[in-house]
């Protein structure tokens, strides 16, 4: 009996069926991973940060969906608050001159010699990291920058994240959306445990 | 008017030459190194007035250092513990002796008998030859040793986790000292970060850091503050931030030398605490994270640079007859 001839019709043929169901496979795939996948947000890694200003300039709202935050179980004792006061103060009141937030937001609140606690006035607050430069030069880190999840619109690309000098600005599961410090034992590895 | 055609040809590469330098300076690309109308700014606080600074940079060892070590000097040699192993180092960097330790010790203290290596949460006790005498039991889950001296035969620890010092009799706990009350300080040792040190000074009077009062206090054996200084300021003079002095150690007549993080420099300070001199300006540690460790050999100031990974020798210039 004579073999039939695989000719280049039946080639083109076989060849688009199978596409074909590649693409149908392929589109199923991806409609049920898009199912299962948590939705993500975009959050800063506050040890990543430098400080570098942008999120304050770049994120495309009128003011910044960065904030600060102050991870109180981390530190607060500082009398000489290099993330509150101006660097060179002669007094440590809470005179608005020796205040170093340019927008003063941030509110000291004392607790118990010498332990102060730091409010973040939200709605001033620009994101512009100068209290966490001076917190995370001087202190602990307790003041560090997070994006804000009721103010951010989570962009398809988020504009600060595209300027980054350290590439800080990534995504998170929505059901974790804060990378905040004081779990030093985590991430961070510890301040408590980087000394000799 | 081929001349030409060159000449509007050239005129225009220039102007797209100067299109993207221009694009170039004004794009926010991440790499792009933008002035931050926000800056920090401590530059002026770095700058140190020249005639203050009595110490030169005579020499640098280069070590190899894991993430944690201990530096101390006995007999004009320097001792230093790091990486698994510990060694006993002459100024001009010729190795003496060396033997294995545990990893990750964080301080050390010697004598003429022993040497004393402290851990995260215990100590081990060694003979000069590397023979290991004695070690302690884990002291707390939350300790965090970051100091080691020897005093009146005991051995004491500074432990940064539990704000206390804790002085050890043949490695069992005879002392425990959690810092003073008083009507100014309501609280003991304030250690914000672990840079909690403590020395004993050729009078035999133990110090220790109070880093979050930028205090220095000298305490008895019962626990009794019975001196202290503090300085707080950006200036040279003081002491700023949460947690310095980070490091001190004595000179052979009782001055202070010390280190300090977040601004790292090392001064000399007088046994009431006035600022004498500047051994290390802020420029000599341009970038590092951590505090140098301090210890002296006679008046020359031996410094552990963790960054660096190298041991800095400070003479004073005077000794050299170079002003």
């Amino acid at each position: 009996m004579e073999k039939k001839k695989y000719t280049r019709r039946d080639f083109i043929n076989s060849g688009a069926r199978i596409s074909a169901a590649v693409a149908i496979g392929g589109l199923a795939a991806l409609t049920l991973r898009n199912f299962q996948t948590e939705e993500m947000v975009w959050q800063i890694d506050p040890f990543k940060c430098t400080q570098c200003g942008r999120c304050a300039s770049n994120c495309v709202l009128p003011i910044s969906a960065v904030k600060c935050v102050h991870a109180y179980d981390l530190c607060g004792y500082c009398d000489l608050c290099g993330g509150y006061f101006k660097p060179g103060v002669k007094d440590l009141h809470t005179g608005a001159e020796n205040q170093l937030c340019p927008t003063a937001a941030i509110e000291r609140k004392y607790i118990e010699e010498p332990y102060f606690e730091y409010i973040i006035k939200e709605d001033l607050c620009i994101g512009c990291g100068k209290c966490v430069a001076g917190c995370t030069s001087f202190g602990n880190g307790s003041l560090h920058l997070q994006i804000r999840h009721d103010e951010c619109d989570n962009c398809n690309e988020c504009a600060i994240a595209r300027v980054c000098p350290s590439d800080a600005i990534k995504r998170v599961p929505a059901s974790t959306p804060y990378i905040i410090k004081g779990d030093f034992i985590a991430e961070d590895k510890g301040k408590w445990e980087n000394k000799a | 008017m081929k001349n030409k055609q060159i000449t509007y040809f050239l005129i225009f590469l220039v102007l797209v030459i100067v299109v993207v330098i221009a694009l170039n300076f004004t794009s926010n690309r991440p790499n792009n190194s933008k002035e931050n109308p926000y800056e920090y700014d401590i530059d002026e606080y770095k700058m140190v007035d020249p005639t203050l600074i009595h110490y030169k940079e005579t020499r640098q060892l280069k070590v190899k250092l894991d993430e944690h070590a201990g530096l101390a000097t006995f007999n004009k040699i320097i001792y230093l513990a790091s990486n698994s192993k510990l060694s006993a180092i002459t100024a001009k960097g010729k190795i003496i002796t060396e033997f294995a330790i545990q990893p990750d010790a964080r301080a050390i203290a010697i004598n003429n008998e022993n040497v004393v290596v402290a851990y995260k949460q215990n100590i081990e006790t060694y003979k000069h030859n590397g023979t290991l005498q004695s070690k302690t039991e884990v002291l707390s889950d939350s300790s965090v040793f970051t100091s080691v001296a020897l005093w009146n035969n005991k051995i004491i620890v500074a432990d940064a986790g539990k704000r206390r010092l804790y002085g050890f009799d043949e490695g069992k706990l005879t002392m425990e000292i959690e810092g003073v009350s008083g009507a100014k300080n309501l609280h003991g040792f304030i250690i914000p970060s672990p840079y909690f040190e403590i020395a004993v000074n050729s009078s035999n009077e133990l110090w220790a850091t109070n880093p979050g009062m930028h205090a220095l206090q000298h305490y008895n054996a019962n626990g009794d503050l019975l001196q202290e200084w503090d300085k707080i300021s950006m200036e040279i003079e003081g002491f700023t931030g949460c947690c310095n002095p980070a490091q001190f150690t004595f000179l052979p007549d009782g001055r202070f030398v010390t280190s300090e993080k977040g601004m790292p420099r090392i001064k000399i300070h007088s046994k009431t605490g006035e600022l004498e001199s500047v051994v290390a300006a802020p420029s000599k540690f341009e970038g590092n994270q951590h505090a140098a460790e301090v210890a002296t050999l006679g008046e020359i100031i031996v410094a552990l640079d963790l960054d660096r990974e190298m041991i800095r020798i400070f003479e004073p210039k005077a000794s050299k007859g170079e002003e």
